[in-house]
């Protein structure tokens, strides 16, 4: 069933007498919109590219239909409407006696780029990007994200960092450290834990001053942060404790033995202590207390029996510094 | 005179885990600072603090001077049995300061 509401247009097209220019785009458009329209095996075949739209600005399908009418000389831009004169009553759904208003030209100026014009469909790759094993993979499938590039706390793709690297490579066996890795602006304070080698893989959480700093089957990476900004009321003096849980096995496997709290220099310092938990420790729990100078983020790592390392990171808004270089 | 303050439960259950608080006094000048006259405040801190339980270490600490002054360390260990904890201090200039507390394992 046609819509009767958009016959003028399709007449217009078909008249080949016509040699006005009212309206190609929105007839083109209208014909396409409706079903009924573009079915309609009378009509010449349209783009059949995306963005179709226009199909008369494709002077390339223009062209091509215009070498399918025999003997037509190439270098003419023909319509691949008949070129002989043919009565109004030929076209179909035209009255003869119509008025030469709505006639349009058989061959159409060129239409605006903006009309827009049948461009190549795009391939699925085109959002790909090669791999640095030099396969193709979508574009920022596979990207890590960087957690806090500004405080190298990028830990979250393929391990902890270089800081963090160095650190547990100065690290001997069998004592608990705590560091802080120094950033730009920032300080941080590091606690690690070390545990006995024969420590099996376990389960653990490591928290910073009792807050809710849980790293849950980190293995080396970042924490799962969800630490809580505390204030550090009085601001001097912070309490750092550093837990890590359930490590009182009764073998004392899987205990961490080592922290380390740092702060960067002169903040007062990158480093705060280390911390050694044997295995009859029980609980593998630190509390102790820590100088800031500034509002920062405190690290806590531990070492463990079994060589990994965890972490657990949290901000500390200081309001008052406890080590500034006043003099005296 | 450096005093210190230990916190071991008197009582205990064998196997059960207590916690033992440890504060002594101590300025820990960071040595980062310095005078009016730019003379630099030499570091006095306490690096090391060991805990023993009849004679077998427990906890260990290593201090830097980001720790506070009059450092508080809290840590846990397993009550085994009956006897004496014995904690040591050691610092800058030669500080080095001990103190020992008894507990009872039922």
């Amino acid at each position: 069933m046609r819509n009767p509401g958009s016959r003028p247009s399709r007449r217009k097209f078909l008249d080949k007498r016509s040699y006005r220019m009212s309206g190609p785009i929105l007839a083109g458009a209208l014909l396409l919109s409706m079903p009924g329209f573009a079915a309609a095996e009378d009509l010449p075949q349209l783009c059949r590219f995306r963005r179709c739209d226009s199909y008369l600005a494709d002077r390339s399908a223009r062209r091509s239909r215009a070498r399918a009418f025999a003997g037509a000389p190439s270098h003419q831009h023909l319509h691949p409407l008949p070129q002989w004169p043919v009565p109004g009553r030929e076209v179909p759904g035209r009255s003869r006696t119509e008025s030469g208003r709505f006639r349009q030209p058989l061959v159409r100026r060129p239409a605006p780029t903006s009309a827009g014009r049948c461009l190549q469909p795009q391939s699925r790759n085109d959002h790909a990007v090669l791999l640095p094993d030099r396969r193709t993979g979508a574009r920022r499938h596979r990207m890590a994200r960087q957690i806090d590039p500004v405080g190298w706390a990028d830990r979250g793709h393929g391990g902890v960092s270089r800081q963090l690297a160095r650190i547990g490579s100065d690290l001997d066996e069998g004592l608990l450290h705590t560091t802080s890795v120094s950033g730009p602006r920032r300080q941080r304070g590091c606690a690690w834990y070390g545990a006995a080698r024969d420590a099996a893989t376990r389960r653990s959480h490591t928290r910073i001053d009792g807050i809710s700093d849980q790293n849950r089957r980190g293995r080396r990476r970042g924490t799962d942060r969800k630490s809580k900004t505390r204030c550090a009321a009085a601001g001097r003096e912070r309490q750092h404790r550093v837990d890590d849980g359930p490590s009182h096995q009764p073998d004392g496997r899987g205990r961490p033995r080592r922290q380390h709290p740092r702060l960067q220099r002169e903040k007062p310092a990158a480093e705060h202590g280390q911390f050694l938990s044997p295995p009859r420790a029980g609980r593998a729990q630190i509390s102790t207390r820590i100088r800031l100078a500034d509002s920062q983020k405190i690290v806590a790592i531990a070492k463990l029996s079994d060589g990994s390392f965890w972490s657990a990171t949290t901000d500390v808004v200081v309001t008052l510094a406890a080590c500034t270089d006043e003099l005296i | 005179m450096a005093t210190a303050l230990i916190n071991v439960p008197a009582k205990a259950k064998r196997g059960e885990i207590i916690e033992i608080k440890t504060l002594m006094s101590h300025i820990m000048e960071t040595g980062y600072r310095h005078t009016a006259e730019g003379v630099v405040i030499p570091r006095d801190i306490i690096t090391s603090f060991t805990c023993r339980y009849n004679g077998n270490e427990v906890f260990r600490a290593e201090l830097f001077p980001a720790n506070s002054a009059n450092p508080f360390i809290t840590f846990f260990t397993t009550a085994t049995e009956s006897g004496k904890l014995e904690f040591e201090w050691i610092g800058d200039k030669g500080f080095a300061a001990t103190a020992s507390a008894s507990i009872t394992v039922e």
